[in-house]
């Protein structure tokens, strides 16, 4: 059991037994690295890769005493959910936390399919130094777990400037970790959750009657359900493609097979031959067909970049004034398509799956998505609440809030 | 002013003292003395001192004298006197002698300059032991007409001058004609790319820059002047490498009616005289060498002889060998072959030759590996000697003629070709290590009859060039096996390992070249489309003839000891074929390319509908450098239509906005202090524990070139 979820278990049981994070089982995909753990983030990009030094959220949660335990799987590079396991390592009960990589909306997704909490967090809230995604402007650290305290506890050890870590907003940093240290009452009035109007016409979904019925539920509560017009909603999930292909295919070019990474066996006569041949053979389909359209924009369309960068502006913009009416803005975590582990074929089938995830990712919002609420049948039973830029705990304490609602709902049912 | 009864400075001596003369050229250095002011004025012919004193000159022309700057151009009348008992300059060839300015005019003045020009230091200026710092090659070529000012440049080429002045004089009392064949012309097979020019007048056709003359003289032969030379620029578009220009100097010439005895005559008489232009007397005649024995004794088809250590063969000793590796490889039909390095025993330690030159060296070499043996006393000692009978040890002594202190190295390989080249780079490696190469000397030889053809994967290629004359007439075109045991009339002459020329006697026979032509693959047809012009003149009574080119950059820059032919070049391109002056090549103007008919062309050439679909593969593919297989092709394929598509999506939306990069703008950060500092996963080593491959304290790559 356990080696089918983990590639890697952490046989070493040194740690601290006082720290914050002590007695926490601590699972992390093998895309954040890990000193001397096996790096390889399933990609043979990275074949064989022993990391030389931990993270930077790694050593944080190392010295507040959490356990390592393993590796668990991922989808190459990050990109999607192929083969991924760290949903059965919460409910196997192995780990208390996995942590993974958020880009597109891998670690919400991954927890709304195994029923417990998962968290993205700020975009710039959390150290990326040691992280390996293709994505670097999107690309966080998300975590899974069954208890909204863990997260909290974790990501506040994890939190915090990183001089290693260029892409870190102190000013939004200092507001987030006033929040964990001033355990303020977050809310005083009713809570007012947004609903995009828009969310339903992309992919042309027809409703989502699951959907619907957890916000009636909201409204039963006593929450005030507001709608928000976020114009830009339905080309969000082009906007994510045509920028993270791009950053995939300028961050891949580190796979260079030179440092690290699979060196291909064929006699090569140079060593351009050897770059195409090596890389050639590193890539997994997907990541691939991701790279080439990355290669499209970066080298034969430029200015489409740098148009999707300018919707991106809007679109970042446009969700800051939403926040000015309301304190959360609810979604499903997936479409009509129902959150899935089955791996995508193309990077259009890819995107069909995180179409209600990616946004959150476009525009640095925190966002987590609650196990059970939306009940429609066989799709996604996870509710996605998304939250004010550096407001995290805040969001997690409201998410609390909302959760127990459905748990009430659902304890009334029965 | 005039300049007729100009002086030279560096011509003025003793014997002038007394004399008024009239002076012009550039201050190479100042001295002032508070009144007196010391210039060292330069020009073509060498440096002479002025001084400038209120003594001798008027007043004006000693303030003006004030003003005077490195490389300022000025003219000047004097008095030349002797200099003072002591203050003479042995550095410089007037330093018995001054001159006493009583006019002077500032002709130009000059800019600070780029680096210093000045090369003697003025006598009690105390800068005489100052260490200069080497200016870069690139500043030197960018300004190269300070850095030709400089007088040990300017002997080169002046040298390089009188070198050319010998050839003529030379070749002229050999009634060879210099006749100039055309620099605008057509492709010439000797295999390197082309420099293409357009025509204008004949749009979407070009002419080739000569990569050499050969065909065109062959044509004079053929047109019976007898005895041709040409000192001409050639030009090839071939890969970067050091020593190499993509235009460079040819001595070219062809003779009707000789032998290869003549050419080699000729030659050597004549390198003889051109070498001594530049002080240095070779040794005749030429020893020559056979290919194949060059080949068999120094692994190289460009013998390095200022030294020996000749290859032995050995594989003859192993015949019943127990050692496996050696057993292995005469059962796959391989070869044994050794040198002995002499009485190298204390320069080359067990670990030297086992940790870097069997795991490292000569593994980089191309072979799989070495053995060696220090012979002590009469013994051999070695890692692996324990495998040899002692029989094989008492023949391997006497085979390599090793005495006490020698050590041998032997490569075993199941090719020849293998052993040949590791061996023959081992062989200049060692020599070079052990500083077994006499400097200042010179080793000429004649390496003839190579092989005509080379086998490639389609069938055979010239050695040389197709019009190559075979070492004999009657072989069969279509037989692989015939035609790579043909030996040419080809000769190279090298001298320290390095080509400095070749050349060949020629086809004549104008059916014994279709057969040539056949044997390359050629149709008649395509033979016909590249060379017909050449052909049929074959057809009207050619002469049997031959010749030779020398490379003149290379030979003139051996003669004058430089470390590259740029030395000797007045205005080469850098490494890299640029020309950092001109800043040749450029980009040119829109409208000369469309006159041209440049821009068309790609229109006319390009391909409708999938074809063009694919070329976007193949680029992204290039440029992103990522290999995919054809199954692939179609899922790629559609992910890029999907990105078109896309790119339509959100083009022109949210023009007011400013392209969101990131969610948050990222800030460059410093690190703290200035200095260079290591990663301490260098200084672990654990930097290398993730790479594929490594080789010493590099991480190993494909080569850069094939």
């Amino acid at each position: 059991m356990e080696s089918k979820i983990f590639t890697y278990i952490n046989t070493s049981t040194l740690s601290r037994e006082d720290g914050s994070m002590a007695g926490t089982n601590v699972a992390v995909e093998s895309g954040i690295s890990v000193a001397n753990w096996p790096t390889d983030a399933q990609s043979p990009a990275l074949e064989n890769y022993v990391a030389l030094e931990d993270a930077t959220l790694i050593l944080r949660l190392r010295n507040a005493g959490a356990k390592l335990k393993g590796r668990t799987l991922m989808g190459e590079l990050g990109l999607g959910l192929d083969r991924d396991t760290c949903g059965d390592a919460i409910n196997s009960g192995l780990s208390d936390v996995v942590l993974k990589t958020d880009t597109t909306g891998e670690a919400r997704m991954a927890a709304a399919i195994s029923g417990c909490f998962g968290f993205k967090p700020s975009y710039g809230l959390i150290s990326r130094f040691g992280l390996f995604s293709l994505i670097p402007s999107m690309e966080t650290c998300g975590i899974l777990s069954g208890s909204l305290e863990t997260i909290s506890k974790t990501i506040h050890t994890m939190a915090g400037f990183d001089e290693r870590d260029p892409s870190m907003d102190e000013s939004g940093i200092d507001q987030a970790m006033s929040q964990f240290n001033f355990q303020e009452d977050f809310q005083d009035g009713p809570l007012t959750v947004g609903l995009v109007r828009e969310w339903n016409t992309v992919m042309g979904q027809s409703g989502n009657k699951g959907f619907e019925q957890a916000v009636a539920t909201l409204g039963k509560a006593g929450v005030q359900i507001k709608e928000v017009s976020i114009k830009d909603f339905s080309l969000a999930r082009t906007v994510h493609n045509v920028i993270g292909t791009v950053e995939a295919s300028s961050s891949a070019g580190r796979f260079d097979s030179v440092r690290y990474g699979h060196r291909t066996s064929a006699l090569v006569k140079n060593w351009n031959e050897m770059y195409v041949k090596s890389r050639g053979e590193s890539f997994g389909p997907l990541v691939k067909a991701y790279l080439f359209q990355g290669g499209y924009f970066q080298y034969q369309n430029y200015s489409a970049f740098l148009d999707a960068c300018r919707i991106r502006a809007r679109l970042i913009e446009t969700f800051e004034k939403a926040f000015e009416t309301v304190d959360l803005i609810a979604l499903p975590v997936s479409g009509n398509y129902g959150p899935t582990t089955e791996k995508p074929d193309t990077v259009s089938d890819f995107y069909d799956i995180f179409s209600l995830t990616l946004l959150a990712n476009l525009t640095g919002n925190p966002s987590i998505s609650i196990p059970g609420p939306v009940n429609d049948g066989n799709t996604g039973p996870a509710l996605q609440l998304i939250g004010q830029r550096f407001n995290d705990a805040r969001l997690l304490a409201l998410a609390a809030s909302v959760s127990d609602i459905y748990t009430g709902e659902m304890h009334h049912e029965i | 002013m005039l300049y007729h009864d100009r002086f030279n400075c560096g011509r003025l001596g003793l014997a002038d003292i007394g004399k008024t003369v009239h002076l012009a050229g550039w201050v190479d250095a100042l001295r002032d003395h508070g009144e007196v002011l010391f210039i060292h004025l330069r020009d073509r012919s060498g440096i002479v001192q002025l001084v400038f004193s209120p003594e001798f000159a008027p007043e004006e022309v000693c303030r003006q004298s004030t003003s005077l700057r490195s490389e300022y151009c000025i003219t000047a009348f004097g008095r030349i006197v002797q200099r003072a008992k002591g203050t003479e300059n042995p550095n410089i060839e007037t330093g018995d002698i001054e001159i006493i300015v009583t006019d002077m005019t500032i002709l130009s003045r000059s800019d600070t300059l780029p680096f210093s020009i000045t090369e003697k230091a003025m006598v009690g200026s105390g800068n005489e032991s100052e260490s200069r710092e080497p200016v870069s090659e690139e500043l030197r070529l960018q300004y190269r007409y300070l850095d030709l000012r400089r007088p040990g440049m300017q002997q080169f080429l002046i040298k390089r001058h009188k070198i050319n002045a010998c050839i003529r004089e030379f070749l002229d009392q050999n009634e060879f004609i210099e006749v100039e064949t055309p620099i605008l012309t057509k492709s010439t097979p000797e295999g390197a790319r082309d420099y293409l020019v357009p025509s204008r007048v004949n749009p979407g056709h070009f002419y080739a820059l000569p990569q050499s003359p050969q065909l065109f003289k062959q044509l004079l032969m053929v047109a019976g002047f007898e005895r041709y030379y040409q000192i001409t620029r050639c030009f090839r578009d071939e890969d970067l490498r050091s020593n190499r220009q993509p235009e460079f100097t040819q001595l070219d010439l062809e003779a009707s009616f000789i032998d290869e005895a003549f050419i080699f005559n000729l030659i050597e008489e004549l390198l003889c005289r051109m070498f001594e232009a530049g002080g240095t007397s070779l040794p005749r005649p030429f020893p020559r060498m056979t290919w194949q024995e060059a080949m068999d004794k120094t692994g190289s088809d460009r013998p390095d002889l200022r030294f020996e250590m000749h290859f032995v063969e050995a594989t003859d000793i192993f015949k019943e060998t127990r050692y496996s590796i050696f057993r292995q490889i005469l059962q796959r039909g391989g070869v044994i072959k050794g040198i002995n390095v002499k009485q190298a025993s204390d320069s080359l330690s067990k670990n030297v030759l086992q940790n870097e030159y069997a795991k490292q060296i000569v593994p980089g070499f191309g072979a799989k590996g070495m053995t060696w043996m220090r012979v002590t006393g009469d013994k051999l000692d070695s890692n692996i000697v324990q495998f040899f009978s002692d029989q094989e040890q008492r023949a391997i002594i006497e085979l390599f003629n090793a005495e006490n202190g020698d050590v041998i190295l032997i490569i075993a390989d199941a090719s020849l070709e293998v052993v040949n080249s590791a061996l023959g780079r081992l062989r200049l490696h060692v020599a070079d290590r052990l500083d077994m190469i006499p400097k200042n000397r010179f080793e000429p030889v004649w390496v003839t009859n190579f092989p005509l053809f080379e086998a490639t994967e389609e069938g055979v290629t010239s050695s040389h060039h197709p019009f190559t004359a075979p070492d004999r007439m009657d072989f069969d075109p279509t037989d692989q096996e015939d035609l790579l045991s043909l030996l040419s009339r080809s000769y190279d002459i090298v001298v320290n390992g390095e080509e400095l020329g070749g050349g060949s006697i020629r086809i004549h026979d104008p059916s014994i070249q279709q057969k040539v032509f056949t044997a390359l693959g050629l149709s008649p047809h395509e033979a016909e489309k590249k060379f017909g012009f050449f052909l049929k003149a074959l057809d009207f009574g050619p002469p049997p003839h031959g010749g030779l080119a020398l490379g003149l950059d290379r030979v003139v820059a051996m003669i004058l000891k430089t470390p590259s032919i740029r030395e000797v070049t007045a205005f080469p391109k850098n490494r890299s074929a640029f020309c950092p002056m001109t800043r040749a090549p450029s980009r040119v103007a829109h409208e000369q390319l469309v006159e041209l008919g440049l821009l068309d062309l790609g229109k006319i050439e390009a391909l409708p509908g999938s074809d063009q679909e694919q070329e976007t593969i193949d680029y992204l593919s290039w440029v992103s450098r990522i290999g995919f297989e054809e199954d692939e092709r179609s899922m790629i394929q559609s992910a890029l239509e999907d990105a078109v598509r896309m790119a339509k999506e959100v083009s022109g939306n949210a023009r007011e906005y400013e392209p969101a990069i990131s969610v948050f703008r990222g800030q460059n950060r410093f690190r703290k202090g200035n200095a260079a500092t290591r990663s301490s996963f260098v200084k672990t080593r654990d930097l290398f524990k993730n790479t594929p491959f490594v080789k010493g304290d590099y991480f190993k790559v494909a080569s850069i070139l094939e």
